[in-house]
């Protein structure tokens, strides 16, 4: 294409291209729009939306802050920036095809459009995500989800249920539309849905296997976050999940790591809060030694978590009691959220959540309450629940900044988020150092030789950035995070 | 009963004993029984596959399959059926049958 756009532009002064992708939306449209390209002519201002060669790619996004050799631009339809430098601007856009009518950026209408794109206020949402947290919402709630708008892209729809982990849930919502559905969505919608059912079901004969074992050898445990969420939810099988989170006293590890073993796991034992075993095909299993790790600010608050727990008469099983179940939910959901996000999935799990254990006959509200002040939780529940409420009992979608914060995120939460909040809290220096030289009680875990001969720790630092090169996957993530923070600008203009 | 119909089946002559393959689970769901395979195997079975590794079935193929995790053949298995449902034993035969023949098509019976 380089030499085509060149060519092009030496001849006829500009080039007209179709768009792919669906960065800025709305106001280019893959399917329909193209954008008329010129030269560069080295003046450039906010608003403008140059052609970058970037990464072997062609990229057009709109600048919202020119620098001296680089600017700082972002896709309409996105939250993230990028720094461009100005060698790798080819061309500038000057105007626009929409649906086959022309548009100079001169057009007074563009003009507002432009204006209010820049301001920091500015959200803009796709239909299809909106749309398929519609479809989400009636699923869980039972209720007749509305009917599709003709024109909506079903293939996002399912890449976003896919992302997000809710195909299963949103199965039940598109069979009542079923005629509205492509065949072939439909079909697809179904067949994730079985899948999570078999998934479930073989999980359900496999966790009794390992608690008979448990309840044989004396160990005590406490079925965690999915395992009791799962059993709330309208229907078997609605709800997707990754894993069984069981918590377990840490002097029972050796025990517990044996019955897996005995039963074909294979295991990866961390010195953080759980270890996982796996079984093929889909057996996974997070071994929680506590509920969090020594430096959260919930610790203390679960210390005496099993005191206050019931043990089921009879058995090594212990029942977290409701109002706790709900603070280590609400904990668990925070955790995410500030971090690097979390799909719409949490909002369903805590309007069921309040919908069964708040009616509960006893459930102590007051108790919650007072232990949500105690964590600091307030703000974010308060803030969660409203969101919440307004989504499945409301039916308001009108709050797009947190609705999109939601769909556009993984199911549990991006590495890309994680990364770019860190750095915009604690500054590009200091987060290069943080992730070069670990603090040694974070390397004490990963070395756990380092707790008896400290003075190594240096030498385990260079063999920790060694390995990040010599590792296939270490490498790909360092990269990954590193062209992340090259592109992070710290200002609070650029905070969208 | 839901007949497999896209399913090939080897149909098992009358006295021949039979039995369900390791790890089969029914477990009955909202809308009637399912049945499965723990274990991979069940997926690496193209009639499995082409049915997300779960074959649905109604309350009667659900008793018969129950019946076929122990050795058996056909003919205890149409005396328990018309035992059970207080049938004729050519319906009881029909029905045994078609449940047989859909589940040797997903490779389920050894």
């Amino acid at each position: 294409m380089k030499s085509t756009l060149k060519k092009e532009l030496r001849k006829n002064g500009y080039i007209v291209q179709p768009v792919v992708g669906d960065s800025m939306m709305p106001m280019l449209d893959e399917k329909s729009d193209a954008v008329r390209l010129v030269k560069y002519t080295k003046k450039l201002k906010e608003g403008d939306i140059p052609l970058c060669l970037s990464g072997g790619k062609y990229v057009l996004h709109r600048i919202i802050q020119v620098k001296k050799f680089y600017c700082i631009t972002k896709g309409d339809n996105r939250s993230a920036t990028e720094k461009v430098s100005k060698r790798k601007i080819v061309a500038v856009a000057d105007g626009y095809y929409k649906s086959g009518r022309f548009i100079s950026f001169d057009d007074p209408e563009y003009v507002a459009y432009c204006r209010k794109v820049l301001s920091p206020d500015y959200f803009y949402i796709s239909p299809e995500l909106v749309y398929t947290a519609k479809l989400y919402t009636a699923a869980v709630k039972e209720s007749f989800p509305p009917y599709p708008d003709t024109n909506v892209d079903w293939k996002k729809i399912t890449a976003i249920c896919k992302r997000q982990k809710i195909s299963a849930s949103v199965y039940f919502a598109a069979a009542k539309i079923s005629d509205s559905i492509p065949g072939e969505v439909f079909s697809q919608f179904r067949a994730d849905y079985d899948k999570n059912l078999r998934k479930e079901i073989l999980f359900e004969q496999e966790r009794k296997a390992i608690f008979e074992a448990f309840e044989n050898a004396g160990v005590l445990y406490m079925p965690l976050k999915g395992i009791v969420i799962n059993t709330l939810y309208p229907h078997r099988g609605m709800r997707q999940f990754a894993d069984n989170d069981i918590l377990y006293p840490e002097e029972k590890r050796a025990q517990v790591s044996k019955i897996f073993q005995s039963r074909g796991y294979t295991s990866k034992l961390s010195s953080g809060v759980h270890d996982v075993y796996l079984k093929s095909p889909i057996y996974n299993f997070e071994m929680h030694r506590t509920l969090f790790a020594s430096d959260s600010p919930y610790v203390s608050f679960f210390a005496d978590i099993w005191q206050r727990a019931k043990r089921k008469s009879g058995s090594c099983e212990y029942i977290m009691k409701d109002e706790d179940f709900y603070i280590y939910f609400l904990a668990h959901f925070a955790k995410h959220f500030c971090g690097g996000g979390c799909g719409i999935r949490f909002c369903g799990d805590l309007y069921i959540l309040r919908k069964y254990l708040f009616e509960k006959p006893g459930f102590d509200k007051s108790y919650v309450e007072n232990a949500i002040k105690k964590l600091s939780l307030c703000g974010f529940e308060k803030e969660i629940c409203e969101f919440t409420r307004n989504i499945f009992e409301l039916g308001n979608f009108s709050d797009t900044k947190t609705l999109s914060s939601f769909m556009t995120a993984s199911a549990y939460g991006d590495v890309e988020r994680q990364v770019i909040k860190e750095i915009k809290s604690e500054g590009k220096a200091q987060f290069i150092l943080k992730k070069v030289f670990l603090p040694y009680t974070q390397m004490r875990k990963i070395f756990p030789v380092l707790s008896a001969l400290p003075p190594l720790l240096p030498f385990f630092w260079a063999f920790r950035l060694i390995s990040c090169f010599t590792d296939k996957n270490k490498r790909k993530s360092a990269f990954f995070k590193l062209k992340i923070w090259k592109n992070t600008e710290i200002k609070k203009s650029n905070n969208r | 009963m839901r007949v497999l119909n896209t399913m090939k089946g080897v149909p098992k002559k009358a006295g021949q004993y039979m039995k369900l393959i390791k790890g089969f689970i029914i477990t009955q769901v909202e809308d009637g029984y399912v049945a499965i395979v723990a274990g991979g195997e069940s997926l690496r079975n193209e009639n499995m596959r082409k049915f997300n590794g779960m074959i649905r079935m109604n309350k009667t193929a659900a008793y018969i399959a129950e019946l076929m995790k122990n050795e058996t053949n056909e003919e205890t298995l149409v005396r328990n059926f018309v035992e059970k449902f207080r049938t004729d034993e050519k319906i009881a035969r029909e029905n045994i049958q078609t449940v047989i023949t859909a589940l040797s098509g997903a490779g389920l019976i050894q």
